[in-house]
């Protein structure tokens, strides 16, 4: 799953931030990228027409889920740029959740 | 220290020549998605590649004349046309490649936006190629370039488990759960990495820029066949990176930056920096091999004056068309379709015109009025017909593979 690959991205590239193992421009765009790659996955499966209403609850629920991710992603940009160490162990607390929620999807689908 | 100044040539070819952003986005690409499983394509296209340089170096040699004038000579001026023309809108596709690599590098180390810097990339390109000596070039690149050794370095660092990666090398087959034409489709990306038609034109060009003779045989050959190989176990060296940090995490590498996240890894800030460094001069390097290698195609096949060993004023057209082919790279890359997609487009479609170039070179290498006593041996003949089978396979399956699997989706 397209977004999973993003939060787990920018949950890397912020860890190595936090740690003093990356430069700040280096992390940041890591995050902007997944950021922008989950916005572009929200957007496209929003627009999808679900065939019936067993296939709309997933879609709500899947819609719930990337709006999290996304919003998670903003949250984790906005405080790697502001530099502030504890927003971005906030955030990145953020991201993990959204992470689990996806993880929890994709067994509900197994 | 002469020879080992000579031998500069093959470090040059097989950073600047190999691992390019092809070599790059592809490795990584593939290393986080699918382990060590298509360790094989690298190795085919490397091996395949030594091959044919080999062949088209010694026909430089032996003729003192780049190879596809020799093809052109030997072909007519309507067959070496179609592969002219190829190769330069090849080059040219390549070239967007590369300068969006050489920006997206820029915009790692600065953070500002890639867009801006792709003028720039474009002009310094021109300026090397207009301005800075053959040998300048290649030496100061090539070992910049070398600087890609962090990814094998990191791979002690890092928890890599060499049993499972080398069990995965050995016994190659699409990972459970990845769907088998992307796997394939990546397969062709990484061979056509390997492959892309520049390196041989620049190669065989190149050699006459140093004035290669018979006697050259020994550099030549060196270069060929420890040079490439170098290139080729730095790409996967790449992939393997990849395999202990991104792929457990579920990352799957959709930008240049998250490539060089396993160097982070392994060696924090201090390893970062030499990935900046080598990025950029294997990523501006091809650049600018990519823009000599148009005006090396089109002024060989028009007969025109061409090289940099002449001063620009003697090569005046060879010069223009770099020129022309750096500023339409340049505009392609600003129309901002994103560089690794450019890059996989460009991979792909050199996999499918590989046989366009390189067919024509067995073909002159095999020519014993033109070679003499260096004309192909049997085994050369043997391995080139091998090797052409299976490019003749990777270029009809690409464009078929490319629409299957939407660009490896």
């Amino acid at each position: 799953m397209a977004v999973v690959s993003d939060l787990a991205s920018a949950q890397l590239a912020a860890r190595l931030g936090l740690r003093g193992q990356s430069f700040p421009a280096f992390t940041d765009g890591n995050i902007t990228d997944a950021e922008n790659d989950a916005d572009s996955v929200n957007s496209t499966f929003g627009s999808r027409q679900p065939p019936d209403s067993r296939s709309d609850a997933l879609r709500q629920k899947m819609l719930q889920a990337l709006s999290d991710a996304t919003s998670a992603l903003t949250d984790l940009r906005v405080a790697v740029r502001m530099d502030d160490r504890t927003q971005v162990t906030k955030a990145l607390a953020e991201v993990g959740g959204a992470l689990r929620h996806f993880e929890g999807i994709q067994q509900e689908l197994q | 220290m002469k020879a080992v100044m000579s031998m500069t040539l093959g470090v040059m070819t097989a950073i600047g020549g190999f691992v390019d952003i092809g070599n790059l986005v592809t490795s990584g690409i593939t290393g986080a998605r699918f382990g060590m499983t298509l360790t094989w394509a690298v190795l085919v296209g490397t091996i395949g590649m030594a091959l044919f340089a080999e062949m088209a170096g010694r026909v430089t040699a032996v003729t003192r004349k780049p190879v596809f004038h020799v093809v052109r000579e030997r072909l007519g001026v309507r067959v070496s046309m179609v592969n002219a023309g190829a190769s330069t809108l090849l080059n040219v596709l390549t070239l967007a490649a590369e300068l969006g690599g050489v920006s997206l590098v820029l915009q790692m180390v600065t953070g500002i936006s890639y867009l801006i810097w792709v003028p720039l990339a474009g002009l310094a390109a021109w300026l090397v190629i207009w301005r800075m000596p053959f040998q300048w070039m290649e030496n100061i690149f090539g070992l910049l370039g070398l600087g890609l050794i962090v990814f094998v370095v990191a791979l002690f660092r890092l928890p890599t488990d060499w049993p499972a990666m080398w069990h995965q090398a050995i016994h190659p087959g699409v990972p459970a759960g990845q769907p088998a034409p992307t796997w394939w489709f990546y397969a062709v990306t990484l061979i056509g990495a390997c492959l892309v038609p520049y390196q041989v034109i620049f190669f065989s060009s190149g050699g006459r820029e140093e004035g290669w003779t018979s006697e050259s045989m020994t550099e030549m050959r060196v270069n060929a066949f420890i040079g490439f190989p170098l290139g080729g176990l730095l790409s996967l060296a790449i992939m393997a990176a990849a395999v202990p940090v991104l792929e457990p995490a579920g990352i799957q590498v959709s930008h240049l930056n998250q490539v060089a996240v396993p160097v982070a890894v392994a060696f924090g800030r201090a390893g970062l920096a030499v990935v900046f460094v080598s990025f950029f001069a294997a990523t501006f390097a091809a650049a600018a091999e990519c823009a000599l290698s148009s005006g090396y195609s089109v002024a060989q096949y028009m007969g025109w004056s061409w090289g940099k060993r002449h001063p620009p004023g003697a090569a005046a057209r060879f010069h223009l068309i770099c020129l022309a082919s750096v500023i339409a790279a340049t505009a392609f890359t600003l129309t901002t379709i994103d560089p690794v997609t450019v890059t996989i487009f460009a991979v792909v479609l050199g996999a499918a015109a590989v046989p366009l170039t390189y067919f024509p070179i067995l073909i002159v290498a095999n020519d014993a009025r033109l070679m003499g006593e260096r004309v192909n041996r049997r085994w050369a003949n043997a391995a080139g017909s091998f090797f052409m089978l299976i490019m003749v396979v990777v270029s009809l399956a690409s464009l078929p593979l490319l629409l299957l699997t939407k660009a490896g989706q």
